[in-house]
């Protein structure tokens, strides 16, 4: 019996899918569901439809948080003759992408990867699209929101690069004479009780641009309400569901900005630039927020941000 | 033939682990889930000392000797059934997610550039991973056919078979039970710390689920191997099997990639088959 079944899976190693000889092929590789990334990809495939006019077959792949899965598609994209182009979103799924592809391009959207590793690489082949808005951005977002700020609950993760930028968030805050609380919620889970611990005379909850907090969005902002402070944010997902602003960017936007590189790679045209930083933000302003829409509205003016307004449920 | 090599590559690479929970699951017959930290530690504790100079021989030896001493650890917890291995296990996992953490200083550190075992093996080019995951599991497989050919293999496939009679004849039983988690979990940690140097980073929850998915590899394999060995007990008959077990995991995995199944369903799809072994042929003997 065993002899038969393993007769039937060798005979999947003969096969092999066929496209024309033409067309190029991207495979898009995910680490897990998550709406943000979801949006990335469409605003991916959207704008790559548009602007690459030639026959296009793209592959999507999430690896739904396994690390064995997400090294199976990485090899098997690493392996393929027939893909052109490896896309990647998020950090860990490039680290990984980057370690094994040598032999085709390969766009990090949404992701970090650092100048010195760039330098490191054999060969130069790999794009980043980073979507990190500078700290120094979104204090200067909240210092203009609340200019006689003292106090700050900043809410966060252990993620990759959240750990670092949330150091920078604090010392960059001290030198304005601002005081950072900082509450580390290490599993969704544990959301709740670490919300409770919110101090009293903190003016503001802060969240950097952190998925896992996100998903608990829901969570702090019954506490925010409860202890009627603003909940501000740093993307659009979280003030759909009840944060009251956030300086941020357009999730699809990061994909469009991925699509364009795309296309330049799979035309083989040289892409000088390696490392794509997300320049044109956006303030994402609920419309039952208590922060005056005005206000807002005259802020993301001065600084050339773009504004939407969110109508929520 | 694509697909065959990358499960063997991926099941090379994990095969430390595997035979580290063959050597709990299926010789002491404890089912210890304590891999899932260790795992992380050998990673963690490789990356944080090859990012400070250390060399690759020390920073190896550091991880497996880290993944040794919480093996010790979590056998202390479950010192004449004080704890029950399961919880020991899980409370010692639960515990390693802040060691882990403060150990690599962030949750996520790439040694990309730095010195590695994969580095050493470039001019291989492509095939530097697979080269590196068969050198080790090939050392690995060598020591642990001498290990369970030995008395102390006998003793130890006493333990999981008949506690009391090793303990008349006068063997320390915790002592052995000491040795076999440390041996298992320091396995753990040079499975990690030898993923951290292919994957070319480590993180705090890549060791999630790699518990389950090696002792469903222990199970799988075990099955193969009562077909072609009834009676004695060959140890090289017995690892091979675990090899085999964790071949077969990956290779469903890469086909059902392969044929476009939707990873979503992909873990339903295995999560099934190891039900389906742990009703049929599991051994429900285990603590």
């Amino acid at each position: 019996m065993l002899r038969y079944i393993l007769i039937f899976l060798a005979s999947f190693s003969c096969c092999s899918p066929s496209i024309g000889l033409s067309d190029k092929k991207i495979t898009i590789i995910l680490p897990i569901q998550h709406q943000a990334l979801n949006d990335i990809v469409s605003g991916f495939q959207k704008t790559l439809l548009e602007i690459y006019k030639e026959p296009l077959k793209i592959k999507l792949l999430n690896a739904q948080g396994d690390y064995n899965i997400q090294s199976a598609m990485i090899q098997q994209a690493h392996k393929d003759k027939e893909t052109d182009l490896v896309v990647t979103v998020a950090t860990g799924v490039l680290q990984s992408a980057a370690n094994i592809i040598e032999n085709k391009p390969v766009l990090g959207l949404a992701a970090l990867y650092s100048e010195e590793d760039l330098k490191k690489r054999r060969v130069h082949n790999i794009s980043v699209v980073q979507d990190e808005i500078p700290i120094s951005q979104s204090l200067e977002f909240i210092r203009s929101l609340f200019p006689k700020i003292k106090k700050i609950t900043l809410v966060h993760s252990n993620m990759p690069k959240t750990q670092e930028e949330v150091m920078q968030f604090q010392k960059l805050a001290q030198s304005f004479g601002i005081t950072v609380q900082k509450l580390l919620v290490p599993n969704l889970v544990d959301l709740y009780s670490v919300s409770k611990s919110i101090h009293k005379d903190s003016e503001i909850i802060f969240i950097l641009k952190d998925s896992l907090i996100a998903s608990g969005i829901n969570t702090l902002k019954q506490q925010a309400a409860k202890l009627g402070k603003p909940l501000v944010t740093s993307d659009e997902g979280t003030v759909i569901n009840g944060a009251d602003i956030a300086l941020g960017v357009v999730e699809a936007d990061i994909g469009s900005q991925g699509a364009k590189i795309a296309s330049n790679l799979l035309q083989n045209i040289s892409q000088e630039t390696r490392i794509s930083i997300m320049k044109d933000l956006t303030v994402f302003y609920n419309a039952k927020s208590d922060i005056s829409e005005n206000l807002v509205k005259s802020i993301a003016c001065k600084y050339g941000y773009k504004f939407q307004k969110i109508k929520t449920d | 033939m694509d697909v065959i090599f990358i499960a063997l590559e991926q099941s090379l690479l994990l095969l430390p682990l595997v035979l580290g929970i063959y050597l709990t699951y299926s010789i002491i017959q404890i089912t210890d889930l304590t891999v899932d930290g260790t795992f992380v530690l050998g990673a963690a504790v490789f990356a944080r000392l090859i990012t400070n100079s250390y060399t690759i021989g020390i920073s190896m030896a550091a991880a497996i000797l880290a993944g040794a001493v919480f093996g010790v650890l979590v056998s202390l917890i479950q010192h004449k059934n004080r704890i029950k291995p399961l919880i020991a296990g899980i409370l010692m996992v639960l515990m390693l997610q802040t060691i882990n953490l403060q150990i690599l200083g962030r949750p996520n550190v790439s040694i990309y550039g730095y010195d590695s075992f994969v580095k050493k093996l470039s001019f291989l080019n492509d095939n530097a991973n697979l080269a590196l995951s068969f050198i080790s599991a090939l050392v690995i497989f060598s020591i642990l056919i001498l290990v369970l050919q030995s008395n102390l293999g006998l003793i130890l496939r006493g333990l999981g078979d008949n506690k009391g009679l090793v303990r008349k004849l006068g063997k320390n039983t915790e002592l052995y039970k000491i040795f076999t988690l440390a041996l298992s979990n320091a396995l753990a940690a040079t499975c990690g710390a030898l993923s951290a140097q292919v994957y070319g980073y480590t993180d705090v929850s890549m060791g999630y689920g790699v518990a389950l998915t090696a002792i469903g590899a222990v199970i799988i394999g075990s099955q193969i191997v009562k077909i072609f060995e009834k009676k004695r007990f060959i140890p090289a008959f017995e690892l091979l099997g675990a090899l085999g077990g964790t071949y077969i995991y990956f290779l469903i995995i890469n086909i059902f990639l392969f044929i476009g199944l939707d990873p979503i369903n992909l873990k339903l799809v295995l999560g099934l088959i190891l039900i389906i072994f742990l009703t049929f042929f599991g051994d429900k003997n285990h603590e």
